[in-house]
């Protein structure tokens, strides 16, 4: 072998070598993938095995029923919780069950028909979404939530459905408890809220009084405090009603006629005078062109302005508040009002504006970091002006001032302006600036006015005050026939206003003429707010003999008044004449004037119903006396929800109230009876607070019966015992005429407190003749 | 940016030829040739493969070569025609520009003229000396410069047996000792028998040392490191007691416990390659700061249940066995790719040489797609950027951290690494 050869040998071994080490290598990285496949199965084995005890685990334990199932609805898996309540035992699944045999009689029928639409549904492709089932079954009531979801494989089949049931009886139980707690805290609410106006009503008819009478300008001064303080706490009771309204839902909207410068006027009157006490400039810019007659809810847009302006003079510490009205036209039967209320207060933060509007928030803890008030009165304004569809905007700068406004579209009613009401305003401000003396006195002059607003009704008998001439107010229609009808005398003039709910001015107008028949003396006058030119004319037309804008000009209607009084009933007024009180008390009734006053009482009738005087004022008295019992049975059986209960009582108050004449509450009574008769819940729930509060108020009126008393001649112990005697001896006889005559004398007394007391449980028991309780009482007091 | 060489270049929005500013900045080119009998040959189809590659005033070579070849008589051809250094290492196969290289030999020459190299090679690491001849080796290549080291390249060839220096034992001493100067480069491989690894530097071929240069001058390295895995097959467990890179407890567990726990069979003490498809998640604070890195194992000990990884393992890091999915991996390239090129693309650098190194446990997840996968991501390489990798037992290179992306020197397995300079 030549050496060539050797080293070709050598480099051919050297090959070799080196292909058998890469054999090897390749061998190697074989064994390695081989070894690291195995064990990545046996990890993969593993972790199957994990799996399957990580889904036992969790089948075994959830709380929640899971039951898996293939293309066909049947049973493939089922969580263990499902055994603990079914019939079926977990060997039946493997043997094959449907879902549909599965959850028979473990579900309502109609539920289980529902739920499997809903399943075939999902394995159809559709989404379902999770819903809740309540019900009950064998005796016990449940809510499920049921989530029913396709297990889809990855190439898009859906090859059975996930459902699970996630037991929610116990957060709906809960959530039930919430509310109903939600609903006695809104019940207790609105009862504290009732409990809490009878006595205000009775501390503001009170104060009223000492307005009148009191002859000290300090004493005066301090009951106009309270009086104001009185009104803001009413108005705070009134919001927290409201609220409890729209918590209820039971917020709605009474579209009528109004005439929208007789809304503005209202505004005017009532927000003027508290800015003026605060030294602020109070301006209106109102549109002359918007049209004066629209169809709306005067009463709740008149609440969101007052609202505003309320606020904006509270929050204004010198500078102007505005009112500006604008309107735009939506299409030829609407406008939106464009209402503003702007102020240079103290403003918001920019961070603050969202807070405004929540309940509970107050301005105050907004504006000035403190809390006052209720809170809630934005808040009742952004729901009114969102259930009107509208909504409030606010536009504020810190320190500079706010601007608050809405559109709200109304329905034109007639689409003549309602005319420059600045003009008539500013005037009527700067008239009051002078220096204010009676054109005449006429003391014998009759006068009736007929407004629903009653502030309106305070205003002209404020402005006639001095003048001596006897005025009536009645706050409709009705009222005012009923007035005519009733009195025997004959009004001399007598002043309608023209836009009112139900009976307006013109119909009433015509059925007072036809009621005085063709030789008629007297006088009728259009009040109105409606200042276009040719109103007159128009009023005219309609019968009136003049007509009168609001806001009324004291002068104006002074020399309306000369006009039409006979020259003999007028008198020039003497400097030193005597103030005419009003209220005083005539002195050809018995019953007091006050009475006479009492806006929704017709006392005439009252007296033609108990037929006279004397039986009209103890009965009045007695329905006064027995009334916070009544209000409390009707307001207890309204929140208990006992129709037939609740029937009985306004029944009974449709009665005792149509007695004293009043009308109003009366008829409502008869509506709320006539209700609970029909099963009607909503009306009653609708109207039972306005009952409420007509009650409330006539009981703040008639507090003044308490004070009457004052005057009485103290009786001595000895004739009290022989009443007691009397009461004891006639109550063992059941003898009605007898106790009653009894009480009727004692009442002339004056009585010490104690015995007040027990004098009025005795009429108490004897109004519900519950005579034992009646004997019980008085038996040891002779 | 990437460049196009060697002709034309970008910068500042001008198109130059051939320099930038009168002067050539840094280019490089690889060969390669599958040559590995007759070394004469072999230079002579390297040499053929520069023949228009112009050099300028500074050189440098990188040499990637297979075990089996006689790298003395290859460096005696080659150094008949470059007087400069050559650098490198034995790897089990190569990567270039032109994809999955199975053997042979591939040289890189990066050449400029505003770049310096300067490039040694230490004497035989053991515990007692390593210190001293890095810092050496490192005090002569950085006098040797003129300005700030901005790079530290180098392989090492360190897991001859348990008492090897570590790789991460290296980085840290030169991380310290230059002042946290970026440091690229990897561990020499073989046929996985793991004695045919070495280093080279010039005619010196050398076992369980480390070749290094230092490159300063108009460079702006960009790096990524992409973990080839994602899956957990463990808890996490806390390092209690270690010593460098042997962990003895793992809680109240030994590390061969907490593998007995997980499934893992350690009867075997020489583990290197069986943990290569599940190896070992380190998640450790520097600077406050969370960074996670791939571990291997390379040594059970039976007596006290401990192991040898191939990196540091410090108490309180935490140890998670994963998974190394073939999708991920393979995933993992493009997305290093993509990084990269879009960190170089944002710079105003020209960029012109791209290294990487991969673990050789790629090689054997992806085992017959690895070529596949070459393919496809040497198609997104800009057009004139020379690249050149190779396939080790542990990959040196910065890691970002998760809150700041700041880098910090660090040795990893498990994983790829680029770097742009």
């Amino acid at each position: 072998m030549s050496t060539e050869d050797i080293e070709a040998l050598k480099r051919e071994i050297k090959l070799l070598k080196r292909e058998n080490r890469k054999i090897i290598r390749d061998n190697e990285l074989l064994r390695l993938a081989n070894d690291q496949t195995a064990r990545a199965q046996e990890f993969i084995q593993k972790e199957n095995y994990r799996q399957n005890y990580y889904n036992n685990q969790i089948l075994r334990t959830t709380l929640n029923i899971i039951i898996l199932t293939d293309d066909h609805l049947n049973v493939k898996m089922v969580s263990n919780i499902f055994f603990r309540f079914s019939k079926h035992k977990e060997t039946e699944i493997s043997l094959g069950l449907t879902l549909e045999d599965m959850l028979k009689g473990e579900f309502p029928d109609d539920a289980l028909a529902d739920f499997m639409i809903r399943s075939r549904a999902a394995l159809a492709g559709e989404t379902i979404y999770p819903y809740v089932v309540g019900g009950s079954l064998n005796g016990n009531s449940f809510h499920m939530q049921i989530g029913i979801n396709p297990m889809i494989t990855d190439d898009g089949k859906i090859m059975g459905l996930n459902i699970v049931f996630v037991n929610m009886t116990e957060i709906a139980e809960a959530r039930e408890r919430a509310e109903a707690a939600n609903k006695a805290k809104s019940a207790f609410l609105a009862n504290m809220s009732h409990e809490i106006r009878t006595p205000i009503n009775t501390m503001l008819g009170m104060n009223e009084m000492i307005i009148r009478e009191a002859v000290n300008k300090d004493v005066q001064g301090y009951a106009e405090n309270i009086s104001r303080a009185g009104k803001t706490l009413l108005s705070l009771v009134d919001e927290i009603l409201d609220f409890t309204k729209v918590e209820k839902g039971k917020l709605e909207l009474y579209p009528s006629r109004y005439e929208l410068g007789s809304m503005i006027n209202d505004l005017i009157n009532m927000i003027q005078g508290k800015a003026e006490e605060k030294g602020l400039t109070f301006e209106v810019d109102i549109d002359p062109g918007i049209p004066h007659e629209l169809y709306g809810d005067e009463v709740r847009i008149k609440q969101c302005i007052s609202n505003l302006l309320d606020n904006s003079v509270k929050y204004t510490k010198q500078g102007t508040v505005k009112l500006g009205i604008g309107y735009h036209t939506v299409d030829e039967d609407h406008i939106s009002l464009e209402i503003y209320v702007s102020d240079t207060g103290i403003g918001m933060k920019q961070e603050d504006m969202e807070r405004v509007f929540s309940p509970f928030t107050s301005m105050d803890e907004i504006r000035t970091g403190s809390a006052g008030g209720s809170g809630l009165g934005m808040s009742i304004t952004k729901d009114i002006l969102e259930l009107m569809g509208t909504s409030l905007s606010v536009d504020s700068v810190y320190g500079k001032g706010s601007t608050f406004s809405f559109d709200v579209v109304q329905k034109i009613l007639s689409s003549d302006p309602i005319g420059r009401m600045i003009d008539k305003f500013s005037q009527s401000d700067a008239d009051k600036k002078k220096k204010y003396k009676a054109l005449f006195s006429a003391p014998d002059v009759h006068l009736l006015v007929v407004d629903d607003t009653d502030t309106n009704l305070l205003v002209i008998r404020g402005l006639l005050k001095n003048t001596g001439v006897q005025i009536d107010t009645v706050l409709s229609g009705e009222e005012a026939i009923a007035s005519v009808n009733n009195n025997d005398y004959k009004y001399d003039v007598i002043f309608i206003d023209h836009m009112m709910p139900g009976m307006d001015g013109i119909e009433t107008l015509e059925r007072l003429k036809r009621l005085a028949g063709d030789d008629d003396p007297t006088v009728y006058i259009a009040l109105t707010a409606n200042a276009i030119t040719g109103a007159r004319e128009k009023y005219l037309e309609k019968g009136f003999d003049d007509y009168l804008s609001k806001p009324v000009d004291g002068e104006a209607l002074e020399r309306m008044l000369m006009r039409y009084i006979p020259e003999s009933k007028q008198r020039t007024p003497a400097d030193d004449s005597p103030e005419i009180v009003p209220g005083e008390t005539t002195d050809k009734d018995i019953i007091p004037r006050w009475i006479y006053d009492i806006p929704g009482l017709d006392v005439e009738s009252g007296i033609k119903n108990c037929g006279g005087e004397d039986s009209f004022l103890r009965i009045l008295k007695t329905f006064y006396e027995t009334l916070d019992q009544k209000k409390r049975e009707i307001i207890g059986y309204f929140f208990q929800k006992d129709l037939k209960g609740y029937t009985i009582r306004v029944h009974a108050m449709k009665s005792s109230s149509r007695i004293i004449g009043a009308g109003k509450i009366s008829a409502l009574s008869e509506q709320l009876e006539a209700a609970g008769d029909a099963g009607d819940i909503t009306f009653i729930e609708n109207n039972n607070d306005a009952l409420i509060g007509l009650l409330d108020f006539l009981q703040g009126r008639l507090v003044l019966f308490d004070e009457v008393s004052d005057d009485l001649i103290s009786i001595d112990d000895k004739q009290l015992r022989e009443c007691y005697q009397c009461i004891y001896e006639s109550s063992q006889m059941m003898d009605f005429g007898m106790v009653e005559s009894i009480l009727d004398q004692v009442k002339e007394y004056k009585l010490k407190s104690a015995d007040e007391v027990i004098i009025k449980e005795v009429n108490d028991h004897l109004m519900q003749l519950d005579w034992d309780s009646l004997v019980e009482l008085v038996k040891d007091r002779f | 940016m990437f460049s196009v060489y060697p002709y034309t270049c970008f910068c500042n929005g001008y198109l130059y030829d051939k320099t930038c500013f009168g002067r050539w900045i840094m280019r490089s080119k690889v060969v390669h040739t599958d040559i590995i009998d007759d070394m004469e040959d072999a230079v002579e189809e390297i040499r053929e493969g520069f023949s228009d590659f112009v050099l300028c005033k500074n050189s440098m070579g990188v040499i990637f070569a297979e075990e089996d070849v006689e790298y003395e008589e290859f460096y005696g051809e080659l150094s008949k025609y470059w007087d400069f250094s050559f650098i490198g290492c034995t790897t089990m196969c190569m990567i270039s520009g032109e994809g999955f290289l199975h053997g042979g030999i591939s040289v890189m020459i990066m050449t400029g003229d505003d770049v310096n190299f300067s490039a040694g090679i230490t004497g035989r690491l053991t515990g007692e000396n390593y210190k001293q001849e890095l810092t050496d080796l490192y005090d002569r290549l950085s006098s040797e410069l003129d300005d700030e080291v901005k790079l530290i390249y180098g392989y090492s060839d360190a897991i001859k047996s348990p008492g090897s220096i570590s790789g991460q034992a290296i980085v840290n001493l030169l991380n310290e000792y230059s002042n946290g100067t970026l440091m690229f480069g990897g561990v020499a491989s073989d046929d996985m028998d793991y004695s045919g690894s070495k280093i080279f530097f010039n005619g010196s071929v050398k076992e369980e040392a480390f070749v290094m240069a230092l490159i300063s001058g108009n460079i702006e390295p960009k790096y990524v490191h992409v973990v080839s895995l994602d899956d957990r097959m463990s808890p996490s467990y806390t390092i209690t007691r270690s010593d460098d890179n042997v962990v003895y407890k793992l809680g109240d567990y030994t590390l061969t416990e907490v593998l007995e726990r997980e499934g893992f069979n350690t009867d075997k003490q020489d583990v290197l390659r069986e943990y290569l498809q599940t190896p070992f998640l380190l998640t450790r604070e520097v600077d406050g700061e969370k960074i996670t890195m791939a571990r291997s194992i390379s040594f059970i000990n039976h007596e006290d249940g401990s192991g040898v990884f191939l990196g540091e393992m410090p108490e309180g890091a935490t140890l998670e066995i994963g998974y190394m999915n073939r999708e991920y991996v393979r995933s993992s390239l493009d997305r290093a790719m993509n990084y990269l090129i879009k960190e170089a693309q944002e710079s105003d650098h020209e960029y012109s040489t791209t290294f990487c190194c991969s673990c050789i446990s790629r090689y054997l997840v992806l085992s017959n797609q690895i070529e596949g996968e070459a393919d496809g991501w040497t198609k997104k390489l800009p057009e004139g950027i020379s690249f050149m990798g190779m396939y080790s037992y542990g990959e040196v290179c910065p890691v970002r951290s998760d809150k700041t992306g700041k880098g910090y020197n660090a040795f990893h397995n498990i994983t790829f690494t680029m770097m742009a300079i």
